[in-house]
């Protein structure tokens, strides 16, 4: 059989999940300069929200201080956009709303699946998009960011060889299997199994068709990866240098569960996302270092759990000290992917930073509070020629009746920058549109 | 988040409560059922008490299986066994994990379903070859044989003569064993095999093979045996006798023994054992002991379901616990003879005996480095009396009070109820959480905390719902396990969570009156357990499904 994606399939699969749902509205914009055909999206979180005053930094557009929390990240600082005045609106409270909103900005599918499936109907990529974790499932009794629909999560993978087998490992090499017995025969359980699956949907007609759709478009991508060869080389040789392994005795936790690996998982994660981004295995990429309520003791970091260190009472406390040293271990990661993006040259041409928008988020704003305001937000990269970064953008009172603007409005920039017109992104309360003055 | 969502599950309530967060009054009680809203039809009218006639089906569902019941499928299937370890983790909705909405296919489960099926049809074909293949390849006909038969037992169903015709491509220019591979692997990334089916025929009634799935993974996690597909195969599985004896059969078996557990496991959220704790607080709460804790667990469950044919008292009453020496140790028990495990008796100032003294639940329900009174208390409103309680309002300050060696626990957290901006919601929880101070933070027993005596004296705010204003005071976990024991509230409480982890999906208002029903049943039949377990089966819904 003739092994071909079919767009009408892969339309019937986002529709089911709701990617074209109303939410979605073309929006006929025109950009002036940069290339958003070779954008690429990341999204980074990092659990736990902020001590505003020891995050937001104070000063102009294009002078300003940063504070305790942010000041690792000043040898990057040229490259990032800090977001100030941003709130979350509606949706649900707390760490578990702030988690489900914060790429959905209430919608039902999360921007990073989004642009991976609304951008791969016609990149036809081998991965839409990647969801990868540090952590993130372990003790996990919050949920993740990342949505397929409504309620559905897509759960990142925390195993990072496992992660790098999926993208870059055995995969048979497209087309035309050769002489490779274990690429034939995969290609014949596929045919066998691509048939089954039209049987299926004959039998069940109308019923659970959303359910077995995404099923199917999960299924097509299979297929694609399996028998297309990928668009660029990837220079994979000196992935995982140290010799990260998984230990099989290690039943639970996992090896990359361990808090003694947090780090070098993490690593690892950032290192294959960028491969991924470079040579064209996707577009789209998220990365959550643990997750709400996160347990995690971080070596290195405060000596506190970090959730337990968020809850910070006064702002001078032991406590604080401690979620202030937590968040600049993170702060310090976030260097290093932003330094590993700038020296990772991108099949597009140029550096992937030079191509890259990347996302920094968090699910609180003041974790004392609880709140979803003035969120610890930052972008990175300068998109394909698309942002200005080296800037503070303070959208504080900037919305109607003297609100914070919506964070709604940074996700409808982020798919603008990636080509993908959309004028809202789940809340419309205040508006629709991207974020004024960000670009 | 309003509190009537259906899906806000009691995982994010506990949450809600490690994070100490403090809520005020207004939003803390809503709904306490948790029933959620419907399309358009009108509800059926339950009264309270009664038996009602209005049972509503369900929506058809595809059932994702869950890693565990995938491996124990792939056991039973193929006799090999498998690591999940590369699907992704199940989301958790009411606590339970086999929710049919929340699971899809998203593609990475569709690479690990390939690489899986690759590698378990090898490792089958190899070694496992003359249990799958009843025939002689040379005989024209073998291929069809094999096809047919694995199809049966994979898909849980007869195949058509079109799914026999597709799976035997498979053969086409293979080596007969290599079409053996390749058509076992088609099947394990199909739908037909990685989804339950409760689809119904053309009125919604589930098909024999259907209902002998739904049985099979109930009450044993795993495919069919060969009774319940002979029994499909004749059309024995029609009536609700039928279906009742045959539930019977599978709760009588062994192996629904460890399924009951992994029920026991879920609801109580005991699967929080394996949480990370501060070595240097507890130095004695070895991996060891955690892995007796589970198996205090199993054995206490399997006690008073299946040796004892016990009742819902018998889970908070026992005057016993099942120990082996190092347990009996860590709880400051005298052991039984040697050091097997063994029924140890405890008398009721040891705060031990039924399942709040079960150290995996206090282990599962405390912070790293402490007690929680607060995890506790959501814990016995949430999953032991069904009262979700909403999550709290942002912009209350959610600093807890730090460790502080001069104070109690209970002391430091008695901030809650004091401050009328908190007491709203925190009146349900802490006095409840405080009664469960005579245990630290890894379950093990204490009387004295930073030198000063422990207060073990708690109250539970209106039992038997938010509207009813009541307090019932108690000393210690076992008074408040004979509350909740002969509390009406708790009583049907377990019948609804069984309920949630029976159908796949958290209850509807469309399913009062099935719920009534079994709580009726319940509550009306000597609180058995296993008439409880078997009951869901009897219900007119248990087979039927709504016709869109």
């Amino acid at each position: 059989m003739t092994i071909k994606i079919s767009r009408r399939h892969l339309l019937a699969g986002a529709a089911a999940a709701g990617l074209l749902a109303p939410f979605v509205r073309p929006f006929g914009r025109v950009r002036a300069a940069g290339s958003p055909g070779k954008c690429k999206a990341m999204f980074v979180y990092v659990p736990d929200g902020c001590i505003p005053d020891k995050w937001h930094p104070n000063g102009s557009e294009q002078s300003f201080q940063l504070k305790p929390m942010t000041e690792p990240l000043a040898p990057i600082q040229q490259h990032l956009v800090f977001l100030k005045g941003l709130d979350m609106y509606a949706g649900g409270a707390t760490h578990e709303g702030g988690v489900r909103k914060v790429l959905t900005g209430t919608a039902p599918v999360s921007l990073d699946v989004f642009l991976g499936q609304t951008l791969n109907q016609t990149d036809l990529l081998p991965h839409a998009s990647l969801q990868l974790g540090v952590g993130t499932n372990f003790q996990n009794g919050s949920g993740g960011m990342s949505f397929i629909g409504t309620e559905q999560e897509v759960k990142p993978d925390d195993d990072p060889i496992n992660a790098f087998t999926r993208v870059f490992g055995n995969a048979p090499g497209g087309g035309n299997p050769g002489d490779d017995p274990v690429a034939r025969r995969r290609k014949s359980i596929l045919d066998v199994a691509s048939a089954d699956i039209t049987r299926a949907r004959g039998r069940l007609g109308s019923v659970e068709k959303e359910k077995l759709d995404v099923h199917l478009a999960s299924f097509q991508n299979l297929e694609r990866r399996a028998t297309t060869p990928p668009p660029a080389a990837c220079a994979t040789g000196t992935f995982n240098s140290r010799g990260y392994a998984n230990s099989p005795t290690d039943y639970y936790p996992k090896t990359w569960e361990k808090e003694e690996n947090f780090q070098a998982v993490g690593e690892l994660q950032m290192d294959i996302a960028a491969l991924a981004l470079s040579c064209k295995m996707t577009r789209v990429v998220s990365l959550m270092w643990s997750h709400p309520v996160s347990p995690t003791h971080i070596v290195g970091g405060g000596a506190i759990a970090n959730h337990d260190s968020s809850h910070y009472g006064a702002p001078d406390s032991a406590t604080a000290i401690a979620f202030v040293q937590n968040k600049r271990w993170f702060m310090d990661r976030f260097v290093y992917l932003i330094q590993k993006l700038g020296a990772t040259p991108d099949s597009d041409g140029g550096m992937l930073l030079d191509n890259t928008v990347v996302f920094l988020c968090s699910e609180l704003g003041d974790s004392n509070n609880h709140d979803h305001k003035n969120m610890p937000f930052l972008l990175a990269g300068q998109a394909a020629g698309q942002l200005r970064t080296g800037r503070l953008l303070d959208s504080s009172g900037q919305a109607q009746g003297g609100q914070n603007q919506p964070h709604s409005k940074l996700l409808v920039s982020i798919a603008n920058l990636m080509g993908v017109n959309v004028n809202e992104y789940g809340f419309t309360g205040l508006g629709t549109g991207g974020l004024p003055n960000l670009v | 988040m309003a509190m009537e969502h259906t899906t806000s599950g009691p995982g994010r309530c506990l949450l809600v409560a490690l994070s100490l967060t403090l809520a005020a009054s207004a939003g803390c009680v809503g709904s306490i059922t948790g029933l959620g809203g419907g399309d358009d039809d009108a509800p059926p009218v339950v009264t309270p008490g009664q038996h009602c006639d209005d049972e509503r089906p369900a929506a058809r569902q595809l059932r994702l299986l869950t890693r565990r019941e995938y491996a124990a499928t792939i056991h039973d299937l193929l006799g090999v066994d498998v690591d999940t370890a590369s699907v992704p983790v199940e989301p958790r909705i009411k606590g339970f994990d086999d929710n049919a909405a929340a699971m899809v296919v998203t593609d990475r489960h569709m690479d690990a379903y390939l690489a899986l099926a690759e590698d378990v049809s090898e490792r089958a074909v190899t070694t496992q070859r003359a249990s799958l293949l009843h025939c002689d390849p040379n005989v024209a006909s073998c291929k069809r044989e094999f096809v047919t038969d694995l199809g049966l037992r994979a898909f849980r169903r007869p195949l058509s003569d079109d799914e026999i015709d597709g799976f035997l491509a498979a053969f086409q220019s293979a080596s007969f064993d290599d079409g053996m591979r390749v058509a076992t692997a088609a099947m394990l990334i199909s739908p037909n095999f990685l989804y339950r089916w409760e689809i119904g025929d053309d009125s919604g009634t589930l098909t024999p093979y259907e209902t002998a799935t739904t049985l099979s993974y109930l009450f044993w996690g795993t495919m069919p045996d060969p009774q319940l597909f002979d029994a499909a195969a004749a059309g024995e599985l029609s009536t609700p006798e039928q279906i009742t004896a045959q539930a019977r059969r599978l709760l009588a078996d062994p192996r629904a023994r460890a399924q009951v557990n992994e029920f026991a496991t879920q609801w109580l959220r005991t699967d929080g054992l394996t949480a990370n704790k501060d070595a240097a607080i507890y130095p004695s709460f070895t991996d060891a002991v955690r892995n007796d804790m589970a198996e205090e667990q199993r054995r206490f469950f399997e006690h008073v379901i299946f040796e004892k044919n016990g009742s819902f008292q018998d889970l908070f009453d026992a005057d016993y616990v099942y120990a082996n020496a190092e347990l009996a140790q860590f709880y400051g028990l005298q052991p039984g003879a040697g050091s097997d495990w063994a029924q140890v008796p405890v008398t009721p100032d040891s705060g031990r005996g039924g399942i709040l003294g079960l150290g995996a639940l206090l282990a599962s329900h405390a912070h790293s480095n402490e007690s929680s009174p607060i995890k506790r208390g959501v814990f016995v409103r949430a999953r032991l009396l069904c009262q979700d309680l909403a999550p709290p309002p942002p912009d209350v300050d959610a600093t807890p009070p730090g460790l502080d060696p001069t104070l109690t626990t209970r002391e430091r957290f008695a901030a809650h109820t004091e401050n009328p901006a908190c007491s709203g919601c925190h009146q349900y929880i802490d006095g409840v959480g405080f009664g469960f101070e005579g245990f630290d933070g890894v379950g093990a027993r204490r009387t004295v905390e930073n030198g000063l005596p422990v207060d073990m004296s708690g109250a539970v705010v209106s039992l038997e719902g938010f509207d009813k204003a009541t307090s019932d005071p108690f000393n210690d976990t076992r008074e408040l396990g004979q509350m909740l024991a002969t509390s009406p509230t708790a009583q049907s409480c377990l019948p609804l969570q069984y309920f949630r982890y029976a159908r796949g999906y958290a209850e509807t208002v469309y399913d009062a009156c099935t719920i009534n029903n079994l709580q009726l049943d319940f509550s009306q039949g000597n609180l058995s357990l296993q008439d409880m377990l078997i009951a869901v089966t009897a219900s007119p819904t248990f087979t039927r499904r709504k016709v869109q």
